[in-house]
């Protein structure tokens, strides 16, 4: 078992890190009146850790017994059917789904497959009548229509369901959906709170830390949790005991990022554009997605700019992710943030020497 | 609704005017076509002022027994914008988080509004002049999870009161802010968004040239 699932916290009581909302959490469902919730934070800052945490402080243990199933919907819409196929985590008290997994059909998703869900009412071993509770992954990513949609089952099932929503960027959730929820902002862990972790870990394992080594991995993990656990691993599998100076290894495809700066840095033409391109081929078919390659190059490149040029290149790699985002193929953009970038490179050396 | 929406309404109006009475409710009178404007009796709703505001807040305090000391009164009618089912969901929330007595902290942490030393501290790193600086902040305020959006109204609000900006100044950042406004809404990235802001304010604040331009 990998250890960033082995040491996740089961209950409110156990978190490291966000102690204050883990009992702020806790106090909410005592009371048995649970709002809708929202969670929005960065990756890594451990949201899913609360929610799962939050689930078994309601219903006890047995929130903890998931099954993986995965769905056919035939949904009704007017002319025609329209399949939709998710897969769904589900235990007696909860469900748990990624409803931008459907793409296009997101809204289809939360019109009808929720309201099935939702509508079935448990009852509680008192013989009361308990609610459901629905966790809905990355609603950031939901299309306009589907977070109308949700506004509407939010409130028609609220009796019976309360929703618990995930996303990265609260921005992009509409303001209608946003008042109907308590917003719970999880921020990074901070580097002081990776290494607590970390070490906590370490004595769990009951490995001898070297001084500064757990500090270097949370420097390295740009504040994620997930990602300084992952690594601490990493290191683990590659040599122990540690050695002071141990190098942590980064991940394949930022040193693949960093090296494709390198090569845009030596000599700015069409030719290495031509190279670039490959490269940047290579790790979209690798799955990374572009506006994290971007984002990654971007900081590349930074490292060695004079501040003005930082400005115009910030400004560019802005410019080249919008259309990104509006575009249909990544690497058109990717190409021609890389061709402005040599563009405006190459004309500040001319200036500069001649 | 669209204008054809509306187009379609006057007709059903003038039909069934002797058995039915409408009553519209919209935000903007601005977005009411004239035809449909002129066939209603209009009445105007002010924002409700603060006086008012605090007035219902108290009385709802007093009725749920809830603590709520001078200072966190006036950060909840300043938050909620003068929008009372605003304040008071804010008010709810904060209620059900932290028990009965509430003070401006707690209030700020559940309206998801920046705290003023976030959006202060990344402001004076725009002023300093120093790219690295900003580029901090910047990453800072996104791991700290805050919406860039957020982020931009409230930066927007501190640039566009304070005095010693020229006109011409805030002009060339209001600009840039509206861009990345829209760039943002449809989906792009929070971090890029905000760094391509906080340089562009940076280098109007400091009067530095807006194009890089080289040699031409």
């Amino acid at each position: 078992m990998l250890w960033v699932d082995k040491y996740r916290p089961k209950t409110l009581d156990k978190v490291l890190v966000h102690q204050d909302i883990a009992q702020n959490l806790k106090k909410l469902v005592t009371e048995q009146d649970c709002p809708h919730l929202l969670f929005y934070g960065p990756p890594g800052s451990g949201k899913k850790t609360l929610i799962m945490a939050l689930l078994r402080q309601i219903f006890g243990a047995s929130a903890d017994k998931v099954k993986v199933e995965n769905k056919n919907w035939k949904v009704d819409a007017g002319s025609r059917t329209i399949d939709v196929e998710l897969t769904t985590l589900s235990s007696t008290h909860h469900v748990e789904l990624s409803p931008s997994d459907a793409g296009f059909q997101d809204r289809y998703v939360v019109q009808e497959i929720i309201k099935e869900m939702a509508k079935n009412r448990p009852i509680d071993s008192k013989g009361k009548k308990g609610f459901k509770v629905l966790v809905l992954n990355e609603v950031d990513k939901l299309s306009r229509e589907a977070q109308h949609s949700l506004r509407r089952t939010m409130e028609k099932y609220s009796a019976s369901c309360r929703l618990i929503l995930c996303c990265n960027s609260s921005s992009k959730v509409t303001e209608a959906v946003r008042s109907r929820c308590l917003n719970m902002r999880i921020n990074a862990p901070t580097e002081g709170e990776i290494i607590k972790v970390l070490e906590f870990i370490g004595k769990k394992e009951s490995l001898q830390l070297p001084p500064g080594f757990a500090e270097r991995i949370a420097h390295q993990s740009n504040r994620s949790l997930r990602r300084a656990i992952l690594s601490f691993e990493t290191c683990r599998v590659q040599q122990y005991p540690f050695t002071s100076n141990q190098a942590i290894p980064p991940m394949d495809w930022e040193e693949y990022i960093s090296e494709i700066a390198s090569t845009i840095f030596k000599e700015q033409s069409p030719k290495r554009l031509y190279e670039v391109r490959g490269k940047l081929y290579e790790l979209l078919v690798n799955c990374i997605p572009p506006e994290i390659i971007l984002k990654r190059l971007l900081y590349e490149l930074m490292k060695k700019l004079d501040s003005e040029l930082k400005h115009e290149i910030a400004h560019w790699a802005a410019y080249y992710e919008h259309r990104l985002r509006l575009g249909q193929k990544a690497i058109f953009h990717l190409e021609a943030f890389v061709a402005k970038f040599m563009s405006i490179y190459k004309g500040f050396l001319i200036e500069t020497f001649g | 609704m669209t204008e054809d929406a509306q187009n379609a309404l006057r007709r059903t109006m003038e039909t069934y005017s002797k058995v039915t009475r409408f009553f519209f409710i919209c935000n903007y009178i601005s977005r009411i076509i004239e035809p449909l404007a002129s066939r209603c009796a209009k009445f105007r709703f002010k924002p409700l002022t603060e006086e008012i505001m605090s007035n219902r807040i108290l009385y709802i305090c007093k009725e749920e027994g809830l603590n709520l000391d001078s200072e966190a009164l006036s950060t909840l009618s300043s938050i909620s914008q003068g929008d009372l089912r605003r304040a008071i969901t804010y008010l709810q929330g904060a209620a059900r988080l932290f028990g009965s007595s509430i003070s401006s902290k707690d209030l700020i942490s559940v309206s998801g509004v920046i705290p003023e030393d976030v959006v202060q501290a990344l402001f004076s790193a725009c002023r300093s002049g120093n790219f690295d600086m900003a580029d901090k902040e910047v990453k800072n305020v996104i791991a700290e999870g805050y919406p860039a959006s957020q982020m931009l109204s409230q930066l927007y609000d501190i640039i566009v009161e304070s005095d010693d900006i020229s006109d011409d100044q805030k002009a060339r950042i209001c600009k840039k802010f509206a861009e990345a406004d829209k760039c943002l809404v449809e989906g792009a990235d929070e971090y890029l968004q905000l760094l391509d802001v906080a340089s562009n304010t940076m280098r109007a604040l400091n009067n530095m040239p807006q194009e890089y331009s080289f040699g031409n």
